[in-house]
């Protein structure tokens, strides 16, 4: 049984590798060998993942492919127009 | 109902025949116990021949059991002569679990004075047809014949003595009666936590197994504290409990609700006509009499309450309440250890990869990036992850930054103003405390103040799904923010510490202008070289800033420069490295020399030069420069040069029409270069990118693949091409072209 703690930090750094690789389209085999992990932790983080809308999920399965939602960015907002 | 006779130890049982056989010599009668079934429990006292109750077991055992049938409720020694009118036995209860069904001592035969004669000659007189064995009556008609006539004194003192005797058993058997129930019920609670370590089972199935073996009470309920101040019942056993379950009372409310205000276990009696009792009678039980509440604390937290109801009609009391009401307690304590731990335990759970992310996050060196990886990784670590959002001051001039996830513009928009209007308007007094925000557009909204240089600077925002669960994760995104205002501090410091240093840098240079012209070019020249040897890939963008900052100051005297405090002090090393290099005093000898020092000298060696002249690239050969680093700047001039060439040769052809970059070389180069290695459509693109210096990031951001592909791509266009770095297949494409 894999520790909570195990996963989250699974979750992390697959959270960081998405953002350093904005662009990456990875499946869940193709990063665990990346990330020197086994495929079925990575998967269950890679999902949690795609449920908190960081990773964007295509597909199912083994064939399931993930890749970096980025987050909503606004920047030089006007404080001066206040709503 | 335990049988008696099933937990009466076999010491018990001597003792007890003991006792019986000293009290029917006292008396010199005959002596039986029976269980409330007329089961003989000793052997009988004061019988000569006590085969006949071997042999008539079940026919005597019917004899007993219909007088006792008729007897239910005796409290007390009763004399019948319900067998043979006259011929009385005194039957004494002896009460055992404070239950109407115990076991009955029986002492005979009693013949008052003056009665023998009128019995023995009654016409029924021990007729076969009274039901019982023929050997048995003949064996009581022996007992009577035996049996002389008491006086009523001795009559008296006959029944007391029996009464005695069976309150002697009474209390024997009550004793021996708890410690067997006492040693059952510990059992049980052994096997059920010995369970627990063995296979973890959850906290409510030991709570249930706990509770379903006491008697303490008819219903057991089992209630969470599901929200400050609000608790929701979880679990319930015993008739008609099935109602209570999901049930949600609040503190102070009803007898529950105050309960759980208590330190102490609770008790309430004869509640029927209580006002409180409403909440029950609500649920369908109408008859509680009495409410115990027993609450679930840990330290001075309290996460639950443990409660028995009992009803009026409870006939049998616990065996033995001050033990169960002191385990219920306990379990109550253990259920408080046991959610203390399992919350710490979530905690830490969260904190170990917290700490992996402090040692990845601290080399970031870009808000944007430190706030993208605050938003991502609030989600990570909340319980329930829905939104998160930093809103970042990046100006003094009223402008705002905010990146998100999980909320939408306008939304978050409007909040993130909301943000900046209550934190960083009034940034000249920081608030470092976390504020749980209830009035949000969204959900509930923890905020986290990011401070930082003596002002609020940024604020954390993720949203919670109930004010229980922003108690339980504040600590931990506390310490995320915390981690936040570190890096970002990290970043504010690096940003403030190159504003510095290039503004200084840029005096001092500006400054040699005023007495040497000429120098002030060539350092500008050689500065300028450093950055395109960085765009061109010799060196990351950050050392190639510092080497820069070393060129404009190369005629500085480093021992000034290192009186900066804080700056310069790289620059410092890398221009005297340089001196020594340009003296030829390298007398550390090749490549011993700092990377930035090697740099400037042959950064300073193609300036001087100038760029059309390569002959100096290729005899570039300094004394106390590595020359791996050499061939790589050798190849990056070439290419440079390379450029330089076409845009000539293109002038010249049509001057006004067409200025070139790296696509006038594409048209020829490159496509031969495609032509000639057979490379694929998509290989082409990122040669394409890479001939424009491109990074493998940049290729990868622009061709919208990842970087490990663009390696891929990249091995094989180097295997095709037949060259082993990005320097060379530039230099190929552009000797293309050239030629």
């Amino acid at each position: 049984m894999v520790a909570e703690s195990d996963v989250i930090t699974l979750q992390m750094e697959c959270t960081l590798f998405f953002e350093n690789n904005p662009y990456a389209i990875e499946t869940s085999s193709g990063l665990s060998k990346r990330l020197g992990r086994s495929q079925q932790v990575t998967e269950q983080a890679l999902n949690r993942l795609a449920e908190m809308s960081i990773l964007e999920k295509n597909g199912q399965g083994m064939r399931a492919i993930y890749r970096y939602k980025a987050p909503y960015i606004q920047t030089e907002v006007d404080l001066n127009a206040y709503d | 109902m335990l049988m008696i006779d099933t937990h009466m130890m076999n010491d018990t049982r001597e003792i007890c025949q003991e006792l019986q056989d000293t009290y029917a010599q006292l008396t010199n009668l005959l002596v039986f116990v029976t269980n409330h079934e007329g089961q003989l429990i000793t052997a009988p006292s004061n019988i000569d021949d006590a085969s006949v109750f071997d042999k008539y077991g079940s026919e005597l055992q019917n004899m007993f059991k219909t007088e006792i049938d008729k007897l239910q409720g005796i409290r007390h020694t009763i004399l019948s002569d319900q067998w043979v009118p006259g011929v009385k036995w005194l039957i004494a209860p002896v009460s055992v679990d404070q239950s109407d069904t115990g076991m009955y001592v029986w002492g005979g035969i009693l013949i008052q004075q003056g009665t023998l004669q009128s019995i023995i000659t009654h016409p029924n007189y021990l007729q076969p047809e009274s039901g019982a064995p023929a050997d048995f009556i003949e064996l009581m008609r022996s007992w009577i014949q035996n049996t002389g006539e008491i006086s009523p004194d001795q009559e008296i003192f006959k029944r007391e003595k029996i009464t005695k005797f069976a309150k002697a058993l009474s209390l024997i058997l009550k004793s021996s009666f708890k410690e067997n129930r006492l040693t059952q019920r510990l059992n049980a609670l052994n096997e059920t936590l010995i369970t627990d370590q063995n296979i973890g089972n959850p906290i409510e199935e030991i709570t249930r197994a706990v509770l379903a073996s006491s008697d303490l009470a008819d219903v057991f309920g089992f209630a969470l504290k599901t929200a400050p101040g609000k608790y929701t019942i979880m679990n319930s056993m015993g008739m008609n409990s099935g109602t209570l379950g999901g049930s949600i009372f609040h503190e102070g409310e009803g007898f529950l609700g105050q309960a759980v205000l208590s330190p102490q276990p609770s008790r309430w009696r004869d509640i029927s006509r209580d006002p409180r009792n409403h909440f029950f009678q609500q649920k369908g039980l109408d008859s509680v009499y009495e409410v115990q509440c027993f609450p679930i604390r840990y330290e001075n937290e309290v996460y639950g309450l443990l409660f028995g109801l009992s009803f009026k009609e409870r006939s049998t009391p616990s065996i033995n309440p001050q033990f169960e009401e002191t385990m219920i307690s306990l379990m109550g304590w253990y259920i408080g250890n046991h959610i203390t731990y399992e919350k710490m335990e979530k905690q830490l759970q969260r904190f170990k990869p917290l700490i992996e992310l402090s040692r990845m996050i601290i080399s970031v060196q870009d808000i944007q990036r430190v706030m993208f990886m605050l938003v991502d990784m609030s989600l990570n670590l909340v319980w329930n992850p829905s939104a998160s959002i930093v809103v970042h001051r990046s100006s003094e001039d009223g402008k705002i930054q905010m990146v998100a996830r999980g909320m939408q513009s306008p939304k978050g928009e409007t909040y993130a103003k909301d943000i900046a209007r209550r934190y960083l308007d009034n940034s000249d007094k920081p608030g470092a405390s976390s504020f749980i925000n209830s009035s949000t557009p969204f959900s509930l909204m923890l905020e986290y103040p990011i401070v930082y240089a003596d002002r609020t600077r940024a604020v954390l925002c993720v949203a919670v799904s109930n004010e229980q669960e922003g108690e339980e994760c504040r600590e931990i995104l506390s310490a995320l923010a915390m981690m936040g205002s570190v890096v970002m501090k990290s970043v504010h410091d690096r940003q403030q510490y190159l504003s510095n240093s290039n503004r200084f840098a840029h005096i001092l240079h500006e400054a040699i202008r005023e007495w040497n012209v000429a120098h002030y070019q060539l350092t500008a020249d050689a500065q300028k070289i450093v950055q395109e040897f960085a765009m061109w890939g010799g060196i990351i963008k950050e050392e190639a800033e510092v080497i820069g900052r070393a060129c404009l100051m190369s005629c500085t005297d480093p021992s000034m420069l290192r009186s900066f405090p804080h700056l310069f002090q790289q620059e410092a090393e890398m221009i005297e490295d340089y001196k020594h290099i340009q003296d030829d005093q390298s007398i550390l000898g090749t490549g011993s020399y700092s990377k930035g020092g090697q740099i400037m000298a042959l950064a300073f060696a193609i300036a001087t030069a100038g760029d059309h002249d390569m002959r100096v690239v290729n005899d570039l050969q300094i004394n106390g420069v590595d020359q791996g680093l050499v061939s790589q700047f050798r190849l990056f001039v070439l290419s440079r040069h390379t450029l330089q060439t076409e845009i000539n040769l293109v002038e010249e052809k049509a001057p006004a029409t067409k200025t070139l970059t790296a696509e006038g070389a594409e048209g020829r180069g490159l496509d031969a270069i495609v032509k000639q290695f057979g490379l694929s459509p998509r290989e082409k693109e990122v040669l394409e990118l890479v001939v424009k210096a491109s990074s493998n990031k940049e290729i990868a951001a622009t061709l919208f693949i990842s970087e490990h592909t663009v390696k891929n791509h990249l091995t094989n266009i180097f295997n095709k091409m037949g060259v082993t770095d990005r320097a060379q297949a530039i230099a190929a494409v552009f000797n293309k072209s050239i030629g």
